[in-house]
């Protein structure tokens, strides 16, 4: 949950970054080139750490049958 | 949980630091095209996001159908992931297709054949994702859906040229213009960066899926 | 031989309950020409606006319609469990899936036979000029919506939800047909002067010739227990 809130961090951090740098170079259009690079960023970390919870809630699941299972 | 073995730390660690370097190299290193201007840098993400999905979705095809013959569950695992991560690079491909076309087309949206076939790509794997949720068991969702994996990858070709006929009907297809190495350059470093993506967050989605098939298992045993 | 006449069979019994009970028949039609009368209140009483469009209403109306009797496919079979009860069925599995699929082909050309000429009548058109492109496109087109729709709707017919299953599997997998369709339907409606609804027939051949061999080849992996 802490990785979870520092990448978030993170991430808008960079954001704001290549928004002001798109600026200073007067990249025109910037506002289209910079929702690109942050889509697709957003979209692959939202996944790998989508994979992160749902691995652990599953993992854990299965141990709790674990469990179950030593005490027949 | 998190990556586990120093192959995947690796892999993990290579694919970040890969794709820094083609989002830096794509950003600010080659400079902005002749003819576009800087909204040509979406290309450098949108084709590898292309790429990667119609490789994903390649995967689902050889997996389904190497299940057809082994009923080999491993088979299932890798389709089901790579279908999932395939929706994931297509979903990216289509939004980063709108961010380049409203500046250049003046549009979000436009029925070019490339763009319209990826959409109902997006529509038949998310198909054959609902599917395997609906199915609940686990032979029998493996076999459907490697079933659905093998018809919606064979239907692609015929998708894209009826959406090219449709289209190229009233307006001629935009031939490529010859690329300047530059650009080649920076394509090439991203989409190797996409294609180690891919590779990590298969490694990572396989090992979630087998470790649900284990808990099926044991909640089918338990009940 | 052998399969055809097992084929044959089915369909025979299938025709048999369907002209004694007319349980699916009487309902498709009506609802058919429901759709066509949203659709033509929908887009208001313009009638040039409606000719011009009417080969696309007409197949949105007959893919509508055909989901409508796809999912009533195997509904004889219900009462012994769906897919349970096609496997009773002794013999190569293949002999189901074409016995289902002629059913599904001729209860929708049937449709198709009192549709066309309603639509001609509301949207103002006079069809006869063009009946032999009209039956062609018909006729491939209905093989090609029964060929995937009788195939999924196996697949899904014990499935929770099948409701939304099919048409989301059904829909994207017929793009083809339906491009086909409409295309040539539209071009042959407005006198085709440059011999482009050939085109779409190809296209309609080739997706009708290649989606019954996989479907062929891989309904008996479908059907296993």
């Amino acid at each position: 949950m802490r990785k979870w809130s520092v990448i978030s961090v993170v991430y808008i951090l960079a954001l704001i970054l290549l928004w002001t740098y798109t600026g200073r170079v007067a990249m025109e259009n910037r506002g289209f080139v910079v929702t690109g690079y942050g889509v697709t960023w957003g979209a692959l970390l939202w996944y790998t750490f989508r994979l992160n919870s749902r691995e652990r809630t599953t993992a854990r699941a299965v141990e709790s049958f674990e469990v179950v299972g030593a005490g027949e | 949980m998190g990556p586990k073995t120093v192959v995947e730390k690796t892999l993990g660690g290579l694919a970040l630091l890969a794709m820094l370097a083609g989002s830096y190299v794509g950003l600010a290193v080659v400079p902005a095209d002749a003819a576009q201007g800087n909204v040509q840098r979406l290309m450098y993400v949108h084709v590898p996001a292309a790429w990667l999905s119609f490789l994903a979705f390649f995967v689902v095809f050889v997996m389904s159908v190497l299940y057809l013959i082994q009923r080999d569950p491993r088979w299932d695992h890798v389709a089901a992931s790579s279908a999932e991560i395939g929706v994931v690079f297509t979903v990216v491909t289509l939004l980063l297709g709108m961010m380049w076309g409203k500046p250049t087309w003046g549009v979000f949206w436009t029925w070019d054949p490339r763009l319209t076939t990826t959409a109902i790509l997006l529509a038949i794997y998310v198909g054959y994702m609902a599917l395997r949720s609906f199915a609940d068991d686990a032979e029998k969702r493996a076999r459907w859906s490697a079933i659905v994996g093998v018809i919606g990858f064979a239907n692609v070709p015929i998708v894209y040229m009826s959406v090219t006929w449709w289209r190229t009907l009233h307006q001629p297809p935009s031939s490529p213009r010859s690329v300047a190495p530059d650009i080649l350059w920076t394509l090439m470093l991203n989409l190797a960066a996409f294609t180690l993506v891919y590779a990590y967050l298969m490694v990572r989605r396989i090992r979630l899926s087998k470790l649900e098939g284990e808990l099926e298992k044991r909640m089918a045993y338990n009940a | 031989m052998h399969m055809l006449r097992r084929a044959w069979a089915i369909v025979w019994k299938d025709l048999l309950i369907e002209a004694r009970t007319k349980q699916s028949f009487n309902a498709m039609v009506f609802f058919a020409a429901l759709v066509l009368f949203i659709f033509s209140f929908a887009l208001g009483p313009d009638t040039e606006l409606l000719q011009k469009v009417s080969g696309g209403l007409l197949w949105v109306g007959i893919a509508f319609t055909g989901l409508l009797s796809l999912s009533r496919t195997y509904q004889n079979e219900e009462t012994s469990g769906g897919l349970e009860g096609l496997r009773a069925y002794p013999g190569d599995p293949r002999a189901i899936y074409l016995g289902k699929l002629l059913g599904n082909i001729v209860l929708l050309l049937l449709v198709e036979a009192v549709l066309f000429p309603a639509a001609g009548i509301l949207f103002q058109a006079n069809l006869w000029p063009y009946a032999g492109g009209l039956v062609a496109v018909a006729l491939l087109g209905t093989v090609g919506f029964s060929l995937v729709g009788t195939f999924y709707s196996a697949l899904t017919v014990n499935l929770r939800a099948r409701e939304v299953m099919l048409p989301l599997l059904l829909f994207p997998a017929l793009v083809p047909v339906l491009l086909g369709a409409v295309n040539a339907t539209t071009l042959i409606l407005e006198g085709d002067l440059m011999g482009e609804a050939v085109v779409w027939l190809r296209v309609l051949t080739a997706f009708d010739i290649i989606f019954f061999v996989i479907c062929i080849w891989i309904f008996p992996i479908a059907l296993e227990e």
